[in-house]
């Protein structure tokens, strides 16, 4: 089993009558993208503050690349890159100057113009490297801002809500670029509201609640196995989920097959939560059509980032 | 260029060609002006004296502005995060801001300054051809020497002030936990440059000739001779807690050594301009000025539950290290203080003739009272500063802390004026100096004349202070218990 890169035991942080974090435990593996989702106040911020050494917590223990971050937090600043959701850039400088200053202050002095091109062909950031920051706009000072959280190459990536305020061809870009950091062996977690634009680019997703961790999802195995399947039935009418199972004799089917989750009726169609492969899926169109049921429709859709959080929130706690 | 990323961007914004030009460009023009007018009269050297000063002082204060402000605005315009997760090490940022940020200043002021000096060396030199000119009375007296001394104080005390207001600044980063505060440099800046103006008055003020003298442990040397010895000892202070604000800031681990040494400094430097032998006086001075530090800082610096918590929390966990790294530095100079305290009281019970004259303010004491009156005078004091300590936590701990502070100096001011002043109304007189009793130094024969008995008025004093300490915390604990009820 791979180990983990971040390994967060434990941790509480506190705010004079608030617990912000309250016993979070969670491990990441390297090379992912985590999404780090949660409501306004639910402690995102401060988790990746802790993360990034920014904020020490009131108890527990954060492992970066198996070194506890309290010990020298200083060394492992060269390891992480980390963008705050208010941040600032020096307006007086050009682009250039302020990528040149990141590489000094990260300690590398050689060969920076080689590295400060890379970095801006990668972030289309090439044409503007001679502007002054004042003059550019919301989406290019993200990306200016990224490439100084990336300048020195860290193992790990925090963005604290990345996406806010670009346009959605800026998201793209955005979701683009994280995606070509993870394949380069980046380990990046991003805090968002944009559940949709999180989808893009997201393998994990760490759901926060209250300043507890909630659940912790593989986006790969929930892909691939979880889904929704809509049935369009003909005469599906003002009929309730009990009249299509008796009127079609489908309590059989939903007692023996395990994989059905839950089912209702949304906008005319039957709509059934169901946790299996794609043979398991067309098993079930096999014996539905088998119950001579007029279906005109069978949609399967990969179970959305919305459903997987909404569901998440009302799980009672353990 | 140096290898200093903070230096070097500072420089970019700084220093240009045309600046450079500009700058002694200018200066130039005005002092050459003023230098070819009237000579002989030494009107034209008094007009340069004076110039050269204004021109060092604005460009000082504007300095002090630039330094102050190139920490603030990291804060403020939320860069302050990269800095903290870059690879500059603290004397690196320490250096960068000191000197980068007011470089062009100093610039200007180095020239002013230079020519400063040379019109004192030339004042000096043609002291007797300015026989009967404005310059003569001010400066015959004024030796090389005597100017030397005055461009040291005003050298160091610009640098000084320059350091201070960075100093400020970081303290206030440093309390204030949250970082979507702004924070406003304004008050820092106006203090500094106070702070450098009476440095300037006074070496104004200082022409050579006679000076007044200064004592310290019994060395004399001239006063303008130890304000600049003076200066360069705080600035080193100053520069060195500059640096560890900013470690601290940077993450590492500092524990308070360096405060520890610096109120130590401090007292020492202090109890030496009032040292009267023997070497035992200077301890009740110094607990006094140790409760005085513990009063500023315990204003100066944040006093949110969490660090209490968080420090509770250490201690039980055995992590000495981290415990004393969270400690706050009210808390250091208390322990200080109480630990002075304890060994005056001891050394008075030590079986050793300590020279102590029986009487007080004059009048005399039985021998049998001189250790109740030594233990309250060492002990009372640290009984209410620890009352207004629990106070100031007790506000600070309230829905409102923003306004902690204030609320509990309001209630402060209550204790020690209104209170007092209702007993003593009232006839009670022992109550009402029990709220004050360090009023009792300065009013000893009328609260002997009360009390009728030295013995009675010292213990009543003891006893009375110990109440009002346990009064406040049983009070203080029952909102520490509230406010660790979480949400």
């Amino acid at each position: 089993m791979e180990e983990a890169i971040i390994d967060v035991q434990n941790i509480c942080y506190e705010y004079p009558n608030l617990r912000a974090l309250d016993n979070v435990s969670f491990s990441i593996k390297p090379k992912t993208i985590t999404a780090l989702v949660g409501h306004n106040g639910a402690g995102k911020s401060t988790l990746l503050r802790c993360i990034a050494t920014l904020e020490k917590p009131f108890s527990g223990d954060i492992f970066i690349d198996g070194v506890n971050n309290q010990d020298d937090p200083r060394k492992l600043h060269k390891k992480l890159g980390y963008l705050s959701d208010f941040f600032g850039l020096y307006e007086d400088l050009t682009v250039n100057q302020c990528l040149t200053y990141m590489a000094w202050s990260h300690d590398i002095h050689e060969n920076v113009e080689d590295k400060i091109n890379i970095l801006s062909n990668k972030l289309n950031l090439e044409d503007l490297l001679n502007r002054k920051t004042q003059e550019l706009s919301r989406g290019q000072r993200q990306r200016l801002a990224i490439a100084q959280a990336t300048i020195h190459n860290p193992k790990i990536l925090l963005l604290d809500e990345p996406a806010s305020g670009l346009d959605p061809e800026a998201r793209h870009q955005l979701s683009e670029l994280l995606l070509g950091m993870r394949d380069g062996g980046m380990t990046i977690i991003v805090s968002s509201h944009i559940l949709t634009e999180l989808e893009e680019y997201s393998t994990e997703m760490l759901i926060l609640n209250k300043g507890k961790i909630k659940e912790q999802v593989a986006l790969a195995d929930v892909s691939k196995n979880n889904s929704v399947i809509s049935i369009g039935i003909d005469d599906i009418g003002g009929n309730t989920v009990d009249d299509i199972i008796n009127n079609y004799k489908l309590g059989k089917i939903f007692k023996e097959n395990d994989n059905i989750k839950s089912c209702n009726i949304k906008d005319g169609k039957l709509i059934i939560e169901f946790d299996g492969d794609q043979l398991q899926r067309a098993e079930l169109l096999k014996s539905l059509v088998s119950l001579d049921i007029p279906i005109y429709d069978f949609t399967s859709k990969k179970k959305s980032f919305e459903s997987i959080y909404i569901e998440a929130l009302g799980k009672k706690d353990a | 260029m140096p290898k200093n990323p903070e230096l070097r961007r500072n420089l970019w914004l700084e220093i240009t060609r045309q600046r450079l030009i500009a700058m002694p460009l200018i200066l130039g023009i005005v002092f050459f002006i003023l230098f070819i007018g009237d000579s002989s009269s030494g009107k034209s050297l008094k007009a340069t004296l004076m110039m050269s000063k204004i021109i060092f002082v604005v460009m000082v204060i504007c300095g002090i502005k630039k330094t102050a402000s190139s920490v603030v605005s990291e804060v403020n315009q939320k860069t302050w995060d990269f800095q903290k997760l870059s690879s500059i090490s603290p004397w690196q940022m320490t250096i960068g801001k000191f000197v980068g940020s007011s470089l062009y200043t100093w610039y200007g002021a180095i020239i002013a300054l230079i020519v400063y000096t040379l019109s004192l060396y030339y004042s000096h030199l043609n002291v007797y051809t300015f026989h009967n000119s404005y310059l003569y009375p001010r400066y015959k007296d004024l030796t090389i020497g005597a100017i030397n001394i005055k461009v040291a104080i005003l050298l160091l005390s610009a640098l000084l002030a320059q350091t201070l207001a960075m100093f400020f600044v970081m303290s206030d980063i440093a309390n204030s936990k949250d970082n979507t505060k702004t924070i406003n440099e304004y008050k820092y800046i106006a203090i500094s440059a106070l702070i450098f103006i009476l440095f300037v008055f006074f070496e104004q003020a200082f022409k050579g000739g006679y000076v007044p003298r200064i004592s310290w442990y019994g060395m004399r040397m001239e006063s303008s001779v130890f304000c600049a010895l003076s200066l360069f000892v705080f600035l080193f202070w100053s520069v060195f807690g500059t640096y560890r604000l900013i470690k601290k800031e940077f993450q590492y681990k500092v524990t308070p050594w360096v405060w520890c040494s610096f109120v130590i400094f401090l007292v020492i430097y202090l109890a030496g301009v009032m040292y009267k032998s023997p070497l035992l006086y200077i301890l009740p001075y110094s607990l006094v000025m140790l409760i005085v530090i513990t009063y500023l800082t315990l204003f100066m610096q944040s006093k949110s539950p969490i660090i209490y918590k968080k420090m509770l929390l250490r201690f039980k966990q055995k992590k000495y290290r981290e415990f004393f790294e969270i400690m706050p530095l009210w808390m250091v100079t208390y322990i200080m203080a109480v630990l002075l305290a304890v060994f005056i009281t001891i050394l008075l019970f030590l079986p050793i003739n300590l020279d102590i004259p029986y009487t007080f303010r004059g009048y005399p004491m039985p021998e049998t009272t001189n250790w109740i009156f030594y233990i309250a005078l060492s002990f009372v004091p640290i009984l209410i500063m620890s009352r207004d300590i629990l106070i100031v936590h007790f506000f600070q701990l309230s829905s409102n802390s923003k306004r902690g502070d204030f609320t509990s100096i309001i209630y402060l001011a209550i204790l020690y004026m209104l209170v007092p002043a209702i007993f003593y109304k009232l006839k009670l007189y022992i109550i009402a100096y029990s709220f004050i009793p360090l009023t009792l130094v300065l009013n000893y024969e009328r609260g002997l004349k009360l009390s009728g008995d030295p013995h009675a008025l010292w213990s009543v004093i003891i006893i009375s202070a110990s109440i009002q300490l346990f009064v406040m915390y049983v009070i203080f604990m029952k909102r520490w218990k509230e406010i660790n009820k979480l949400k």
